[in-house]
This record gives structure tokens, C-alpha cells and sequence, in this order.
């Protein structure tokens, strides 16, 4: 077949814009929904203290993707930083780990639209719209990644325009009444243990954003458009956190934030005012479609990634020569996200999802101080952007992320025994099977570096 | 030969865009945690406040800072480079 070959590249066009889009796009469907799980553990005092413990995690976290993404620029994003830092059997969990947070959170995305059109059209059945979206978002991403981010740029800069309009009009005393009573009566319901347990939900408000660095292989300036798209993403996530909480809390009572399931409409039904009722309307169908979309690139990435490097059969690395998308990997996404879709358990895929999250969030500081010590010079060659605080800021990370996953144990312990057996089992399997297939690694071919230090 | 005039420009967009969110992030991050911290505080009904206003303090600042210090090492790395990479021909 014409359009099958290995040989032809992704192509190199994205910009910063599309960086932040593809971050953003996937991370923002968390503050439409689901962060609001950490006022039912810890109240309002708990929901503050997860944003901030969270978003500090994050924010070092995406300084290490900045400076690994920009220094690398391959198409895997976490996973290739694992394999050329760490090790093989590091390199698939991660790999696999961003396939299935993707994945997971693409198939509740399209569950999560679905419902929406249901509320609009009750006639329909959600499994078909659900299958629709999917299908459409992955024949989107087989046609071309610039199409797919450029709607992704469109659908989240509504979704964030809707956010920061409700909390000025909010704040200005057109955006409904604020009431400090609903602040106080649900400020911390279950005590500090609450506030603690709290955090296992923390994620939710910036769970994917890793993933912008994740375009690096067809960005057409990497080393600029990678830290400036990955910080500016994660600065418009803390900011569309911190409001979205400010809005929820004071508009609707904290027992029913806790389990509301669209807290920003819900909010901005409280408010009365029609304008901000279809704002957020339109901004929550628009979030999930784009995080959607944006997970569809990211976990076929990953796919492609471990595929061409053998992990998996090198058939899913075929790049297509008109398109120049990794069309089979993007392809394969939609029978895996059908599939967690189809399950149901929406809370569980998610918790899931978080979990593999978290063992990111250890793996890629991990990579960074590995990095270090392996080239530790600053060239323009390796390193282009340099973050700051290193290694300190990747131990803390890694500090962090451990102490978050352990607050999984109130209320999903067996999600986290689950996760972390099944990452152990694949640490094991692709450690046998890389192995057992030719893997020649050379510094200069690949990357066009220099030898690591202990080597020269 | 690059144009010396369009990189300063462009260079100085890049700088204006992370300075506006910066500036937007300082003021809604404060605002907020001011505004829900003293509402609870003044009502008097939450002695726990006390104890885990420290720690907000300690996370707003970590998270602040550390960013801060993020974007001007963005800024530094783009002036850096915007020659030799060729940034915005």
C-alpha cells in the first residue's frame, strides 16, 4: 500500500498555540467536572488545599516535561524520556500509563457528551451518540494533527473564555450572589483527615497537561514552542481552577457541589442569568469534545511511540504519507476507548486513569534527574531550555505524587492495588521482551548528542 | 540575515503574553485564597482554619515562585535562541 511506510516523518508545524491547546484542551473538562469530588472528601478547605497542593505538583512537573520535551522532541513525550533516561521496562509502564489515562479519559469525555445531548434530545440513546464522538474525533486525528488542534484551539479557548467571563461577572455583582454561608457550613465536613484525603481527587483539576509536550516530534520550533506552550497552558489551568472553585463555592450548597455532575452549569443555573446558563452550556459540550481530541492524539502517540521502538508489533508505527499522522495508532484508540466506554464504571476508569497518571508524575522527574546525570552539560545541542531549581524541584515532585497516590487508599484502594499490579506486571513482561529483540541505541544517530558522561 | 526589528518585536509579544497571564494568575490565585480564607476565618465557626492557614501560605507561595521563576527561564531560553533556531522567520 502507498500510504504505509515508516520511513515518512510526522509532520513539523505545530506552534506554541497549538502546545497549549493540546494541554489545555485535554486538562480544562476538570474544572467543568469531577474536581468537585474533593469538596464531598474535605469541603471547602479540603477542595483549596488539594488545588494548591496539586497545582504545585504541576506546575513542577511541567518544567521537567518543558525541559525533557524541548530537549528530545520525539513524539512519546513521557515514555521516550523513560527509555532514553531510565530503562526499558520504565519506558513501557510509562507508556502504557499515558496510553490508558488517555484512553480512560477519552472514552468518559464521550460519555460525557453523550449524556449532555441526551439532556437536550431525551429521545436519544447515549451509547450510539458516544460511539458517534469517538468516531468522529479519531477520523479527525487520522486526517491531520493541525486540523484536529486547530479545532481543539477554538473549542478550548471558548470553554476558557466561558469560565473567566462567569467569575469576573461573578465578582463584578452580574453573575448571581455569592453566598459566604455556603462557604462556612461545608468548610471542612469530615476534619484534616478529609482535607488530606481530599487530595486524591487534586488531579482532576490539571490531570493531562504533561501531555502538551507530547507534540515536541511535529512542532516546527520545539525548543521555543514547548516550554512557552506548556507553561502558558498550565498557568491558564491554575487560573481556570482557582476560579471555577470560587464560583462553585460560594453558588451552590456545599453538599450538592460534592456531587454534582456538571458543577460549572449548575453554577451558573444558581446565578440565574440565561447568557451565563447557555455560556457554560456550550462551554461544557465544547470542553469534553476537546479533551477528547486531544487525548486521541496524545495516547496514539504513545502508541506509535512504543510500537516503533518495538515494544509492541512495528505494524501500529506506519506514518501516513499523505497526512503524515501515525494513522493505525490513532486508528487502534478507537476500539480501546469503545471498550472503556462500554464497561460503564465511569468513576473506576477515571480513578484508574489518575492512578496512571501518578505513576508518571514519578517516572518523568525521575527521567529528568537521570538526564542530568547522564549530560550534564547545558549545550544548545541537549539542552536548549534549561529549568530551574533542578534537581530539587524533581524530588519534591516525585515527593508529591506519592504522597497524593497514597491518599487513593481512602475510598479506592483496590483501583490503586489494581494499578500498581498491573504496572508491575508490564514493568516485568516488557523488560523480558525488549530483551529478547535488537535494540541498538546510539546517542549520536538518534538524537545527534554527544555519549553519556559515564561513558566517555 | 535575520531581521533584528521583527525578532525584538515578536520576542516582546512572547514576553507581553507571559507577563498578562502571570499578572492575571498573581491576582485571581490571591483573591480567591484571601476571599475564601477570610470568609471562613471572620465567621469565627471554623477553628481548624488556624491550623492549615499555614500550609496555604507555604503551597501559594511554592506554587507562585517556583512558576514565576519558570517563565522568566522560559523568557531567558527563547532571547537565548531565537537567533540560531531561527524562531520566527
Amino acid at each position: 500500500m502507498s500510504e504505509n511506510s515508516n520511513e515518512v516523518e510526522l509532520v513539523k508545524s505545530l506552534r506554541p498555540y497549538h502546545v497549549w491547546a493540546l494541554g489545555v484542551g485535554i486538562v480544562l473538562v476538570g474544572e467543568y467536572m469531577g474536581w468537585n469530588f474533593t469538596v464531598a472528601k474535605g469541603g471547602i478547605l479540603g477542595s483549596l488545599f488539594a488545588l494548591l497542593v496539586a497545582g504545585t505538583m504541576y506546575v513542577m512537573v511541567s518544567l521537567c516535561a518543558s525541559e525533557l520535551g524541548s530537549s528530545t522532541k520525539l513524539a512519546g513525550g513521557p515514555y521516550d524520556w523513560a527509555r532514553l533516561f531510565v530503562g526499558p521496562g520504565a519506558a513501557a509502564i510509562v507508556g502504557l500509563a499515558v496510553y490508558m489515562e488517555y484512553i480512560a479519559l477519552e472514552a468518559a469525555d464521550a460519555i460525557v457528551v453523550a449524556s449532555i445531548a441526551q439532556s437536550i434530545f431525551p429521545d436519544i440513546q447515549t451509547f450510539p451518540v458516544t460511539l458517534l464522538v469517538i468516531a468522529a474525533l479519531t477520523f479527525m486525528n487520522y486526517r491531520g494533527v493541525v486540523a484536529a488542534l486547530n479545532l481543539n484551539f477554538a473549542l478550548t479557548f471558548t470553554a476558557l473564555i466561558a469560565i473567566i467571563a462567569f467569575f469576573f461577572m461573578n465578582i463584578g455583582g452580574i453573575g448571581g450572589t455569592w453566598h459566604p454561608e455556603y462557604l462556612i457550613s461545608g468548610a471542612i465536613p469530615n476534619g484534616f483527615i478529609g482535607v488530606f484525603a481530599a487530595l486524591q481527587f487534586g488531579p482532576w483539576f490539571y490531570l493531562g497537561i504533561e501531555g502538551a509536550a507530547m507534540c515536541a516530534e511535529e512542532c516546527k520550533h520545539p525548543t521555543r514552542a514547548i516550554p512557552l506552550g506548556q507553561q502558558a497552558g498550565m498557568i491558564t489551568l491554575l487560573l481556570g481552577a482557582g476560579m471555577t472553585l470560587y464560583i462553585c463555592s460560594g453558588l451552590i450548597p456545599t453538599a450538592e457541589l460534592g456531587v454534582s455532575v456538571y458543577p460549572l452549569f449548575e453554577a451558573a443555573n444558581q446565578s440565574g442569568v440565561k447568557f451565563l446558563v447557555a455560556f457554560l452550556a456550550v462551554g461544557t459540550l465544547f470542553t469534553c469534545l476537546a479533551s477528547a481530541n486531544g487525548t486521541v492524539c496524545d495516547s496514539s502517540r504513545s502508541w506509535f511511540a512504543l510500537s516503533r521502538d518495538h515494544f509492541l508489533t512495528n505494524w501500529f508505527a506506519a506514518v501516513h504519507t499523505k497526512y503524515s499522522t501515525p494513522y493505525r495508532a490513532v486508528i487502534f484508540t478507537m476500539p480501546i476507548a469503545v471498550a472503556f466506554a462500554y464497561s460503564g464504571f465511569l468513576d473506576q476508569v477515571i480513578t484508574f486513569s489518575i492512578t496512571s497518571g501518578l505513576v508518571c508524575y514519578v517516572m518523568i522527574p525521575f527521567s529528568l534527574i537521570r538526564f542530568r546525570k547522564m549530560f550534564p552539560e547545558h549545550t544548545q545541542k541537549v539542552r536548549p531550555f534549561v529549568g530551574p531549581l533542578q534537581p530539587y524541584l524533581a524530588y519534591f515532585t516525585i515527593f508529591l505524587a506519592i504522597v497524593i497516590m497514597s491518599t487513593l487508599n481512602w475510598g479506592y484502594s483496590y483501583n490503586l492495588i489494581f494499578g500498581l499490579v498491573f504496572y508491575i506486571v508490564a514493568y516485568f513482561y516488557f523488560s523480558w521482551r525488549y530483551r529478547s529483540i535488537d535494540a541498538k541505541h546510539d546517542w549520536g544517530e538518534d538524537l545527534g548528542w554527544p555519549e553519556p558522561a559515564h561513558k566517555r | 540575515m535575520a531581521d533584528e526589528a521583527l525578532y525584538n518585536n515578536k520576542l516582546k509579544q512572547d514576553a507581553g503574553v507571559i507577563l498578562l497571564v502571570l499578572g492575571l494568575l498573581y491576582f485571581s490565585e490571591t483573591f480567591i485564597v484571601y476571599r475564601i480564607v477570610s470568609t471562613i476565618w471572620r465567621s469565627g465557626e471554623v477553628p481548624e482554619i488556624t491550623t492549615i492557614l499555614p500550609f496555604y501560605i507555604i503551597f501559594i507561595v511554592l506554587l507562585l515562585g517556583i512558576e514565576t521563576i519558570g517563565c522568566i527561564r522560559v523568557y531567558k531560553s527563547i532571547k537565548e535562541h531565537m537567533y540560531d533556531f531561527k524562531y520566527y522567520d
